[in-house]
């Protein structure tokens, strides 16, 4: 039986980056919502591989509370259990299809942004602060790919632009705000185990705040230590390829061989550990190596 | 199998050449049995790894474990000179020369280098 605020299903669709996805459901609350999150990037049409996603309510169960169904390319995905933890979701089940639909691409768990043309990618597992330190780069004028994705295109090393909205955990939205970025909606939503987090819309920031693809100049391994003085150590390359290889999402579906892949996008590019602490001083010591000259000795704050 | 001259063909320029050629085989295969016992192994057949050299560091896939190892410059030298020889003594010697260290710690490296790289399968048997 359909509820009250349901309606017939309605399909909307949106192009991030190179990523094409197709939103359907019958929940009227979910859809606006989730189009508002990604209203820059709504088409018309459906994309080629578009990553067909599904939310719709649960039948209700005698004692059980009603639940949503997230559906990606027909498979059940996730079951979310209240309205807030949606968005998050619906967001993660496509995150989790891209590999799959992308295959040709290599797919880095990082955040990525570029400054003058030249990218910096940010690979780290989660809770090592990407996203705010990609947040607190965007403030400072860098231009936006990614915050989870690094796609490497395998024939030209360049790093693909997937712009979806950044998601921070409630903890870090007050140094996000002090640099002035909007959060959407100004509400928080419900993701598993991080909690509470926000979004920020990087067209809410400026008009013209995503990049586009790039050639990788520098790679750097973030890890947040709170009240550490920001750090940058260079490291080897072939360590640095080394730890891209443990974050990589598509190792071994991949048609290219991946370490390959990965040898070849480090031999042009700067690698560095990051010890990153107060967001204001980290950004800067970041914004200082990508202008200056490569150096291969510690740089500090 | 061991060929042996044939009963009756002492002579047979054919069966003789055979008998040298597999001496000549069990004398190299003595001789690759002996350093195999003496240092514990020769780098693994390069089809089942694959090496990447990044400034003289080097990274390994290994196809049969789909595991990935780091070598830094020193063990990336030392498995370069697997190809031609695996006696710690020489290894030592070439790390000597190239690093201006003592004998001894030379030594302990290659011994180190070696164990390492025995137990995480980048040494193979003997060819």
């Amino acid at each position: 039986m359909r509820g009250m605020r349901d309606r017939a299903p309605s399909t909307l669709h949106f192009r991030v980056g190179i990523v094409s996805t197709s939103v359907t459901s019958s929940v009227r609350a979910i859809l606006d919502d989730y189009a508002a999150l990604y209203a820059a990037y709504r088409v018309e049409e459906a994309g080629p591989k578009a990553i067909r996603v599904r939310v719709e309510r649960a039948p209700r169960r005698w004692l059980h509370r009603r639940r949503y169904v997230v559906t990606v390319n027909d498979r059940r995905q996730f079951e979310p259990g209240r309205i807030s933890e949606v968005v998050p979701y619906l967001d993660w089940a496509i995150n989790w299809e891209v590999p799959r639909a992308l295959p040709e691409a290599l797919h880095l768990h990082a955040a990525c942004l570029s400054l003058d043309g030249q990218g910096l990618i940010l690979p780290a597992l989660s809770g090592s602060g990407k996203s705010t330190l990609a947040s607190g780069l965007l403030a400072r004028g860098w231009k936006y790919l990614s915050d989870e994705f690094g796609m490497i295109d395998t024939g030209t090393l360049a790093v693909q632009p997937y712009p979806r909205a950044i998601c921070i955990k409630k903890p870090s939205m007050a140094a996000v705000e002090a640099l002035g970025l909007p959060v959407f909606g100004e509400r928080y939503y419900l993701k598993g185990a991080k909690g509470y987090v926000g979004y920020i819309r990087p067209t809410d920031v400026r008009a013209d705040a995503v990049g586009s693809a790039c050639p990788v100049r520098y790679v750097v391994f973030p890890r947040y230590v709170r009240g550490a003085e920001p750090a940058l150590v260079p490291i080897s390359r072939a360590e640095a390829a080394l730890a891209l290889h443990e974050v990589c999402f598509n190792l071994l579906t991949c048609p290219t061989p991946a370490l390959g892949v990965l040898t070849s996008l480090v031999r042009g590019a700067g690698c560095y550990r990051l010890i990153a602490g107060d967001l204001e001083r980290t950004c800067a010591l970041v914004r200082r190596l990508m202008t200056a000259d490569e150096r291969r000795e510690p740089v500090s704050a | 199998m061991r060929r042996e001259i044939p009963a009756g063909r002492p002579w047979d320029g054919e069966a003789v050449e055979a008998v040298l050629e597999d001496a000549v085989l069990e004398c190299e295969r003595g001789s690759a049995s002996e350093r195999w016992c003496r240092s514990g192994g020769f780098a693994r057949a390069s089809g089942e790894l694959t090496v990447y050299e990044l400034d003289g560091e080097a990274l390994i896939f290994d196809a049969r474990t789909a595991d990935t190892h780091h070598l830094n410059a020193t063990a990336c030298h030392l498995f370069r000179q697997l190809r031609e020889t695996s006696d710690p003594a020489v290894l030592a010697d070439m790390l000597v020369e190239r690093y201006q260290i003592g004998r001894e710690e030379a030594l302990r490296h290659v011994e180190r280098f070696l164990e390492d790289a025995r137990r995480v399968g980048l040494l193979g048997q003997a060819p």
